[in-house]
């Protein structure tokens, strides 16, 4: 148990910059952080963590599905507030608007995620696609989606 | 823009947002600790383990066999006479079956799990379920309080070693249990309860990710380098999950997760 946890701890030592990285463009730097220990945690519990062939594809899938889940938690969780104290009592940091936060904005999760691993990660659509549970074909139609968007904000 | 200069103005981009990242989170799981039982892959129970290949059948064994460790564990402990059982929770005098709070939700069947960790591994000692409005633990000098019954205002004394409990003084005015909707920690009236204690040079902390899942509780211990060593889950059964802060006796730590707490408009400020 111990030496798989000093090997685990290796290979998260030498990709941890880059999932917060990665995370950072999902949901932002404020929760980044928090979405990579809760996804480090939850892939290295489970059963397919031990046998992966690519645990550092692993450790980036499961950022991205942990991201997804964030998001649905963080809508629950402002509903509930609302619903619970009234809106003028939920204190709630405003967000800064620039050329990141609103590009960033235009893009969907999967979005997100593809533009950064192909422009950051250098990755192929094949590579992206296995890394996020999807096809190829789904990879080159969201980046070119994410760049049309793109255009029209960074222009 | 062409695409060259797209590609670029993209690349740019990200780059940004690498260069706006915060720090690296320390590695969240101790690999000096050895054995079942220890660090948080076992003790987190009952931990959602969720399994992206396996699915449920996989969460369902994996909740199991942690149970069955557990269980084993418990009664080897018990025959060699080294048990530490939770504490026996009496009810206290005087408090109503019928408590509602401000807004007239009925509280008595909101229940808190408390659970007793080890300070140094943060392995689970034992864990048991208590009526919420007998269980905000707080704490000061020299014993641990928990508690507060809502029609009444009476504290109650938890007393770890002898698993006793009593009841102190009324408090006034009565207090309103809620749960701040910023940090998750426990409201006591309108105080929030610190979500952090020191115990022989570990700092246990509770909910440290409040923002992914409102209904699960992270209690992490840090070294005084602000190195975490150990980390474990506690799943609340709700979506209105409060945490207590965590309160030490000797070398167990002890948290209060209260679940399904009905909101109300006066439970803050």
């Amino acid at each position: 148990v111990s030496g798989g946890l000093v090997d685990d701890e290796a290979i998260y030592a030498g990709c941890v910059r880059d999932l917060v990285g990665f995370a950072t463009s999902l949901v932002g730097p404020d929760d980044a952080a928090d979405v990579v220990s809760e996804a480090v945690i939850s892939v290295m519990s489970a059963a397919v963590w031990t046998d992966a062939a690519n645990k550092r594809s692993l450790l980036f899938r499961s950022v991205f599905f942990t991201s997804r889940t964030w998001h649905r938690s963080t809508r629950r969780r402002r509903a509930r507030q609302v619903h619970a104290v009234g809106i003028d009592s939920v204190e709630l940091r405003p967000q800064e608007s620039s050329e990141v936060t609103d590009a960033l904005a235009a893009l969907s999760d999967q979005q997100r995620a593809v533009i950064f691993l192909t422009y950051w990660s250098d990755l192929d659509p094949v590579a992206i696609a296995e890394m996020l549970d999807t096809s190829e074909g789904s990879v080159r139609k969201q980046l070119a989606r994410a760049r049309s968007k793109l255009r029209e904000v960074l222009r | 823009v062409n695409d060259a200069e797209l590609d670029d103005r993209i690349r740019q981009l990200i780059a940004k947002v690498v260069e706006d990242a915060p720090a690296s989170p320390p590695f969240p799981f101790n690999p000096s600790v050895d054995g079942v039982g220890h660090g948080p892959r076992y003790v987190t129970l009952p931990q959602a383990v969720f399994d992206i290949d396996s699915g449920r059948r996989r969460r369902w064994w994996i909740a199991a066999a942690a149970a069955a460790v557990v269980v084993v564990a418990l009664a080897a402990s018990l025959m060699a006479g080294r048990s530490d059982p939770s504490p026996t929770i009496d009810t206290p005098p005087g408090i109503s079956p019928a408590l509602k709070d401000a807004c007239g939700n009925d509280l008595s069947a909101v229940m808190s799990r408390v659970t007793g960790l080890d300070v140094a591994t943060g392995s689970i000692r034992w864990t048991t379920l208590v009526p919420a409005a007998r269980n905000l633990v707080t704490e000061s000098p020299g014993e641990i309080r928990a508690v507060a019954d809502y029609e009444t205002g009476n504290d109650t004394v938890i007393v770890v070693a002898s698993g006793q409990v009593v009841t102190t003084a009324p408090r006034q005015p009565t207090p309103q249990m809620g749960v701040d909707v910023n940090s998750g920690s426990l409201l006591y009236g309108d105080q929030v309860i610190p979500p952090a204690v020191t115990v022989n040079g570990t700092t246990i902390q509770t909910n440290q990710t409040t923002g992914i899942e409102p209904d699960k509780v992270i209690v992490q211990g840090q070294d005084q380098a602000g190195h975490v060593v150990w980390r474990t889950v506690l799943e609340g059964d709700s979506a209105r999950t409060g945490v207590g802060r965590p309160v030490a006796f000797g070398d167990t730590v002890v948290v209060s997760v209260t679940s399904g707490i009905p909101p109300c408009s006066h439970e803050i400020g």
